[in-house]
C-alpha cells in the first residue's frame, strides 16, 4: 500500500482481516443474522509511526482497534505483532476507568499480573508514568470520581504506559473532551510518543486533529481501508470523493 | 465506588427504627430478664407490671423475654437467609452474566421457572422436604433467594463487562477470575446491598409466614412469627401478645427499608 | 426581541447553594445568529434552558431578568410561559437519540406542538409536518412520517428535531451542541441547514458550543463564557483577531490547524 517507512522496522501486521458478528436474536426463531463490520482489511505499522485511521461512526474502527488487541474475535485473516503488550487508550475517559479502585491500584495492576516487580517498585514506576502525564504523584490516592475528563485521560495514558509497550491504539482519545483540554492531550501524546519511541494507531473522526498528530492517515469506509498515504499526500491529492468529502466538511478544502 | 448512607432524617429514622428491634434481639442471645421458656401458671396471661413490663402469656413466659429471643431469631434467619441466598445468587449470576452462552442459557431458564412461584411457596415446598425447623427454615429460604439473587447480579455481570475498564484490565494481563472478582465485583456492589436489605425483609416476612402458619420455627423456640401464630386465640382477651410481636417485625422491616433507600 | 440582563443562577438542591451563572448579559435581535461557546459546566447550558423557561423554579433560584417580546419569561405565570415555549420559542439538543420519544411515530412528534398550540385538524397537521419534514431535506418524508426515532440515523434524528423544533416557525431556536454527538460530515450539513433556515425564515438561533471553529461558519456575534462568568463577546471576526481575555486566546489556539502548503 504505502511506501512510507518501508526501511524500518514492522511493529504491526495486519493481513486480509475480517469480522462479522450474528446479532442477538430477538426471539427463538429468529435466523441469527451475520453483520461484517470488517471486510479484509491489511496493512502494515512501523516503528516510531503514528498513524492516523479517520472514518464516520460505524465504519469499523473501534472494531479495528479491539480485534488488533484481541478483545474480540476475528472470523478470518492475520494479525501479527512484533512487539509485547500492546495496549489501548479508550474515548470515553468517564468509563475506562474502574470507579471503585484507586489510581495506584489501577496503575499497578498489569505490573501485579505480568512482571514480578516488588511492591516499591510497582509504586515507583507508577509515580514516574504519571509525572510523564504531568500528574503529581498525590494522585495515586485518589478515586477516578475526583478527577476532571482531562486527568482521568492523562492516567488511561500513564495507565497504557506501564508495561513499556511499543504500540499504542487510541480510540477517538479525545473526542469526549474539551477543547482547550483535547489540545493539551494531543501535545501529551506527541510528546510521549518523541520521547519513547512510540507507534500509535491514533483513531478520530476529525482530520484536522489528524493532521496535527499524524505521520500517514487511512481513511476507512465500510469496513474497508480506502485510503492510505501521508497526511500531506491525501490531504492534498484525495484520490476517493468520500476523502473529498471528509476534508470539506472539516474546511480542510 | 464509594458505599455510604446519606445523612438524612430518612436514614436517621431507618437506623434508630431497626437499633429499636435489633439491639435487644442481640442483648436476647446472651441475656434475657427471665428464662424464656420457663412456664409458671400462676402468671397466665398477667398484664403488665414493672416485673414484666409486656405482661406474660398464656404459659406464664415473660413476653418482653420472648420478644428478645423471637427477634434475635428472626434476625438470625433474615441475616442467614440473605447471606446464604446472595452467596450463591452472586456466584451464579457471576459466572452467567460473565461467561454467558450454553451455560447461561440453561441455568437462567432455570433460574426464570423458579422465579415464577412466589419465594415464599418455594419456602413451603423445601420446609415440605426439610421438615421444619429453625435451621431448615433457613436453608429452605436460602435456596428460594437464590435466584432472585442470581437474576441481578447477572444483569450487573453483563453491565460492567462491557465497560472500557474491564477491556483495560485484560490488556494488562488479568485472568477470568481476577477480572471477575477485583475488577467486576465491587462495582456490583452497591446493587448487591440494596438487594440484600430488600431480601432481608422479604426473608424476615417470609419467616414470620411460615412460622404462623406453623412449619415454621417450632416450639419451644421463639420468633417472632411463632408468637403471632400462638397469640390469635388470645387475639380479644390480650391483644398486647399480638401487638407486640407484629410491632417489632413492623419497625424491623420499615427501618431496614428506610436505610436501604439512602445507601448510595 | 430577547433581552437578558443580569441573570444569576443559583441551585438549591444541595446544603450549600451553587451558583452557576453570575451576571449574564444577552440581546437578540430578530434574525440574528449569536454563537455561545464554553466548555462543559461553563454554565452555557443553564443559561439556555433559563432563557427556554426550562429550568424548575424550585431547585434554580434566579436573579435579573428575561425578557422576551415583552414577556418575562422568569416571572410570568406559567400559562404564558407554556403558550410562548415551542411556539415562538423553541430548542434543540445535543443527544438525538434521547431528545425524541422511542415509542412514539416521528409524525406525531414532529406534529405535538402543532396539536398544543393550533387548532388544525389531523389532516392539516399532517399536510404540514410532512411539508416541515421536506423542509429539512429528509428523503421520504411519507416513510420517516411512519417510521420510529431508532430506524433512523443520528443525523436524520436531529433534522427531525430540527422539523418538529421549526414547525411553529419560532421567533427564536436554541440550539445546544446540535452537532456534537454528529460525525463531521453530518455536521457540516446540520449547520448549513441552520443557516438555510435562519436566512429563508427569519429566525432567531441561539447556537451553543464547545466548538468555535464551527461559531465562527455560522455566527456573526459570540459570547465566551467559563466558570459562569461572560468573559469576552463581540463580533465573531473580531474575536478572532483580537482576543481579549487569556481563555479566549486559549480557545483559539486550540483549534487545530491544517496549512497546506
Amino acid at each position: 500500500m504505502s511506501d512510507v517507512c518501508n526501511n524500518q522496522t514492522r511493529i504491526l501486521e495486519v493481513k486480509d482481516l475480517f469480522v462479522s458478528f450474528t446479532e442477538e436474536k430477538s426471539s427463538l426463531f429468529d435466523k441469527k443474522k451475520k453483520i461484517d463490520v470488517l471486510n479484509g482489511i491489511s496493512f502494515d505499522m512501523y516503528e516510531g509511526e503514528i498513524v492516523g485511521l479517520v472514518g464516520e461512526s460505524g465504519c469499523g474502527k473501534s472494531t479495528l482497534a479491539k480485534s488488533i488487541l484481541g478483545l474480540n474475535k476475528i472470523t478470518k485473516g492475520d494479525i501479527i505483532h512484533y512487539s509485547q503488550y500492546p495496549q489501548m487508550i479508550f474515548q470515553d475517559p468517564y468509563n475506562s476507568l474502574n470507579p471503585s479502585k484507586t489510581i495506584e491500584f489501577i496503575l499497578e495492576e498489569s505490573l501485579k499480573n505480568l512482571t514480578k516487580l516488588n511492591v516499591e517498585e510497582r509504586r515507583q514506576k507508577a509515580k514516574k508514568r504519571l509525572e510523564q502525564v504531568g500528574l503529581d504523584d498525590h494522585y495515586l490516592i485518589h478515586k477516578p470520581g475526583e478527577l476532571s475528563g482531562g486527568q482521568r485521560q492523562r492516567v488511561c495514558i500513564a495507565n497504557a504506559l506501564m508495561l513499556d509497550p511499543k504500540l499504542l491504539i487510541a480510540d477517538e482519545p479525545v473526542s469526549a473532551l474539551d477543547v482547550t483540554i483535547q489540545a493539551q492531550i494531543i501535545k501529551l501524546l506527541a510528546g510521549l510518543q518523541k520521547e519513547l519511541g512510540l507507534s500509535i494507531l491514533f483513531i478520530s473522526h476529525d482530520l484536522r486533529v489528524v493532521y496535527e498528530l499524524c505521520d500517514r492517515v487511512m481513511i476507512m469506509k465500510d469496513g474497508k481501508i480506502i485510503e492510505d498515504g501521508t497526511v500531506d499526500e491525501v490531504y492534498r491529492n484525495p484520490q476517493t470523493d468520500y476523502t473529498k468529502q471528509l476534508l470539506l466538511s472539516a474546511g480542510i478544502m | 465506588m464509594n458505599l455510604r448512607i446519606k445523612k438524612n432524617a430518612n436514614s436517621i429514622m431507618g437506623i434508630v427504627l431497626t437499633a429499636i428491634v435489633v439491639i435487644p434481639a442481640i442483648i436476647g442471645i446472651f441475656w434475657t430478664p427471665y428464662d424464656p421458656e420457663t412456664i409458671n401458671g400462676s402468671l397466665k396471661l398477667a398484664g403488665a407490671s414493672w416485673a414484666h413490663p409486656f405482661g406474660c402469656d398464656n404459659f406464664g413466659r415473660d413476653i418482653l423475654s420472648r420478644i428478645m429471643l423471637g427477634s434475635s431469631t428472626t434476625f438470625l434467619i433474615g441475616m442467614g437467609t440473605v447471606i446464604g441466598g446472595a452467596v450463591v445468587g452472586t456466584l451464579v449470576g457471576a459466572l452467567t452474566g460473565f461467561y454467558g452462552g450454553v451455560i447461561d442459557e440453561v441455568l437462567m431458564r432455570f433460574n426464570d421457572v423458579m422465579l415464577s412461584f412466589p419465594s415464599l411457596l418455594l419456602a413451603l415446598t423445601f420446609v415440605a422436604i426439610f421438615g421444619p425447623g429453625k435451621y431448615r427454615v433457613m436453608w429452605a429460604l436460602a435456596i428460594a433467594f437464590v435466584p432472585s439473587f442470581a437474576r441481578i447480579i447477572r444483569a450487573e455481570f453483563k453491565r460492567v463487562k462491557n465497560m472500557d475498564y474491564v477491556k483495560a484490565a485484560r490488556l494488562s494481563g488479568a485472568s477470568d477470575f481476577r477480572i471477575m472478582y477485583v475488577h467486576i465485583l465491587p462495582n456490583t456492589v452497591k446493587v448487591l446491598i440494596n438487594a440484600v436489605l430488600i431480601g432481608f425483609n422479604n426473608a424476615v416476612l417470609a419467616e414470620a409466614g411460615l412460622s404462623f402458619l406453623g412449619i415454621g420455627v417450632q416450639p419451644p423456640d421463639a420468633s417472632l412469627g411463632r408468637m403471632l401464630s400462638d397469640s390469635q386465640t388470645y387475639l380479644f382477651t390480650k391483644p398486647s401478645y399480638a401487638i407486640i410481636p407484629g410491632m417489632a417485625i413492623i419497625v424491623m422491616v420499615l427501618g431496614v427499608s428506610m436505610i436501604g433507600k439512602e445507601v448510595e | 426581541m430577547l433581552h437578558v440582563e443580569d441573570l444569576n443562577i443559583e441551585f438549591h438542591d444541595h446544603i450549600i447553594p451553587e451558583t452557576v451563572v453570575y451576571d449574564f448579559d444577552l440581546d437578540i435581535e430578530s434574525g440574528e445568529i449569536v454563537g455561545l461557546v464554553g466548555e462543559s459546566g461553563s454554565g452555557k447550558s443553564m443559561s439556555a434552558l433559563a432563557i427556554a423557561g426550562l429550568l424548575n423554579r424550585h431547585d434554580a433560584r434566579k436573579k435579573g431578568s428575561i425578557v422576551f417580546e415583552g414577556i418575562d419569561i422568569l416571572n410570568c405565570p406559567r400559562e404564558i410561559l407554556r403558550s410562548v415555549q415551542g411556539d415562538k420559542i423553541s430548542m434543540i439538543f445535543q443527544e438525538p437519540m434521547t431528545s425524541l420519544n422511542p415509542v412514539k411515530k416521528i409524525g406525531w412528534q414532529v406534529e405535538e406542538a402543532l396539536r398544543i398550540h393550533t387548532d388544525m385538524n389531523k389532516e392539516e397537521r399532517k399536510q404540514k409536518a410532512l411539508e416541515m419534514l421536506k423542509e429539512v431535506e429528509l428523503d421520504d418524508p411519507e416513510r420517516i412520517y411512519r417510521s420510529y426515532p431508532h430506524q433512523l440515523s443520528g443525523g436524520m434524528r436531529q433534522r427531525v428535531m430540527i422539523a418538529a423544533a421549526m414547525i411553529n416557525s419560532p421567533k427564536l431556536l436554541i440550539a445546544d451542541e446540535p452537532t456534537t454527538a454528529l460525525d463531521v460530515t453530518v455536521q457540516a450539513q446540520i449547520v448549513s441547514l441552520l443557516k438555510r433556515i435562519n436566512k429563508e425564515k427569519g429566525t432567531a438561533i441561539l447556537f451553543i458550543s464547545h466548538d468555535l471553529s464551527l461559531v465562527r461558519q455560522l455566527c456573526k456575534r459570540v459570547i465566551v463564557m467559563k466558570s459562569g462568568y461572560i468573559v469576552d463577546s463581540g463580533e465573531t471576526e473580531e474575536i478572532f483577531s483580537n482576543p481579549k481575555h487569556e481563555y479566549t486566546k486559549n480557545l483559539i489556539s486550540s483549534i487545530p490547524q491544517v496549512k497546506l502548503d
